[in-house]
């Protein structure tokens, strides 16, 4: 088990990664990985997913869903870095012939449904839960949600069903971080009172700072009874690059010109200092 | 037998023998399905009016190892939650059967929310996703049966019209997907569903020959060409949209072979049937009844 310090230092590598696969490739949602970057790697590197790099397809283990697939960079430089595929394929990125397209397909070892058309992943993991309960497996399912992504129907759909059958080893966590596409959230379709919301379809709901090692981690473990339980993570979208934080203009805007050496200075001075903190 | 005991007595057979078998409906009502889950309640899962959670669901038991057979209305499991079946279910090329009651004009007066005429049209352009199109009680537990050993993404259109069997349990024809249901010289009929029986009545005491087509996508080109050569007119009956429909393929296969034939279709035109309709009302406005199709028939070429 890592400390959390050592996660962060991990998330801030895994960013500084993703971001180089995004110039690389001149494509890709900077942005939304960021925000989303501490619950991804809290899941794996932090030990509550039980996968395997070596035997991703192994029948008795958890799932995870990243059901906003936009944000499949966090994903992708996390599996890399355990090992469940070489990481010099991070390279190729969205290239012609690439097995890492810019949303996740199935081809991609540890990626356990293909995400990228918003509003599928709850649904998904519901029912992969369902069958580990029908085996008497004790198996979890996580799935990450985009919180714009909980304006589709079928979020709800999922939702009431996953409340209905005490689905207790599914985690949904809404990555919150205030923003759709193109603008944000209260000024399209506001989710509030989103806990409320998820109470009200049969879940047990906790909000935390998406940015806090240990808070993550009690939200994932503590306190679980029969509900399914919902993470409200209230993260902030662009996260750890000043210029990205918090706005809509960064969706799937790439750095251009003198942004593109701020933004990497940014995110190498992160991965030092956290580096300093860990010797 | 009644189509939906022979569907349900299929699935509980394989339940009996598999436990990965699960059943799912989006709340359709089945004796079947009841029975069922009486000695399975834990395999049989009702989520409620939520077609595409009905998918989505589905597609995560069958990711962790289930066969799923999921059912509800044809037109409503096949277009509300179209997305889930292309990329839930298909791409992942898992073991769904999705099972649609009331194909066609089945639920005739119901009116257009229930009209299912261009399902397979949609459908078949999705790959991995067989489409059957069972027309007797035989077939239709053979099409279970299929998706089962198939263990890919299945859409099975389920009728309710009965008429005596025209497929035979162990048929040589069902890896084909079709089969010359009436022998024949000259005018050659290709049907599906309920269209076969309106077009073997038609055929009757005439030299006319019909052939069933049971698999409607992947369509079995080589043996349908096999059979189109044979003939020198071709009346295609199918009641789905002409767009989709039976027509399709049946143009391609001349094409592709190079067969000069004469060519005509009966299916509906690529309009909404609003209002209400019975399926006997429509057939007679379309010329799907056997006396519209023997009179095409019988004018000849």
């Amino acid at each position: 088990m890592s400390t959390h310090n050592d996660l962060a230092l991990v998330a801030a590598k895994m960013r500084l990664k993703a971001l180089n696969m995004a110039l690389k490739a001149k494509k890709g949602h900077v942005p939304p990985a960021f925000s989303c970057m501490e619950l991804v790697v809290s899941l794996y590197h932090g030990g509550f997913l039980n996968v395997d790099a070596n035997d991703p397809r192994k029948r008795k283990r958890d799932r995870f869903v990243l059901s906003k697939g936009h944000a499949c960079l966090a994903q992708y430089t996390v599996l890399a870095d355990l090992g469940f595929f070489p990481e010099d394929e991070l390279d190729d990125f969205a290239g012609n012939g690439s097995f890492l397209p810019g949303h996740p397909d199935l081809e991609i070892p540890g990626v356990e449904a293909i995400s990228g058309s918003l509003g599928h992943g709850l649904g998904l993991t519901a029912g992969m839960v369902l069958a580990a309960r029908m085996n008497k497996e004790d198996c979890k399912a996580v799935v990450i949600l985009g919180d714009g992504e909980c304006q589709e129907g079928s979020i709800w759909e999922a939702a009431m069903f996953a409340g209905q059958q005490k689905l207790s080893n599914l985690t949904a966590i809404v990555d919150y971080n205030g923003l759709g596409a193109t603008n944000y959230m209260d000024k399209v379709i506001s989710m509030e009172p989103f806990a409320d919301r998820w109470e009200s379809f049969g879940w047990d709901c906790v909000e935390i700072d998406g940015h806090d090692f240990v808070a993550i981690e009690k939200a994932l473990t503590q306190g679980r009874g029969q509900r399914p339980r919902a993470i409200i993570a209230r993260t902030t979208k662009g996260k750890g690059v000043d210029f990205m934080e918090n706005s809509p203009k960064w969706h799937h805007q790439l750095p251009q010109g003198d942004q593109v050496a701020d933004a990497l200075s940014q995110l190498q001075n992160q991965i030092n200092n956290l580096s300093a903190m860990s010797d | 037998m009644d189509f939906r005991d022979a569907l349900f007595n299929q699935i509980h057979d394989l339940m009996r023998k598999d436990d990965d078998v699960v059943i799912i409906t989006n709340d359709m009502g089945a004796f079947g399905f009841d029975q069922i889950s009486k000695e399975f309640p834990e395999r049989c899962v009702n989520l409620g009016i939520a077609e595409q959670n009905l998918i989505s669901v589905s597609a995560g038991l069958a990711f962790a190892g289930k066969k799923v057979y999921a059912f509800g209305i044809n037109s409503h499991v096949a277009f509300r939650c179209f997305e889930q079946i292309k990329l839930d279910m298909c791409v992942g090329n898992l073991s769904i059967a999705l099972i649609g009651f009331g194909p066609g004009l089945t639920y005739g007066n119901d009116g257009p929310t229930h009209h299912a005429t261009e399902d397979v049209g949609a459908l078949k352009c999705i790959p991995n996703l067989t489409i059957l199109n069972p027309c007797d009680a035989t077939a239709v537990g053979q099409s279970a049966k299929m998706a089962y050993e198939l263990g890919t993404p299945c859409f099975i259109r389920l009728d309710k019209e009965q008429n005596d069997p025209l497929w035979d349990e162990n048929d040589p024809c069902f890896k084909d997907g079709l089969k010359l249901v009436k022998e024949g010289s000259d005018t050659l009929f290709v049907a599906t569903g309920v269209s076969t029986f309106r077009s073997l009545s038609a055929a009757q005491d005439t030299t006319a020959a019909v052939v069933d087509v049971f698999r409607l996508s992947p369509m079995n080109m080589d043996v349908l060409g096999k059979i189109i050569k044979e003939f020198n007119r071709i009346i295609v009956v199918d009641e789905h949209v002409k767009t989709g429909s039976l027509y399709g393929p049946v143009c391609e296969v001349i094409a592709e072979q190079g067969l000069v034939r004469k060519i005509e279709c009966v299916t509906l035109p690529d309009e909404f049937l609003l209002g209400s309709a019975s399926r006997d009302w429509a057939h007679e406005k379309y010329g799907f009844t056997v006396g519209a199709l023997k009179d095409r028939l019988l004018k000849g070429g």
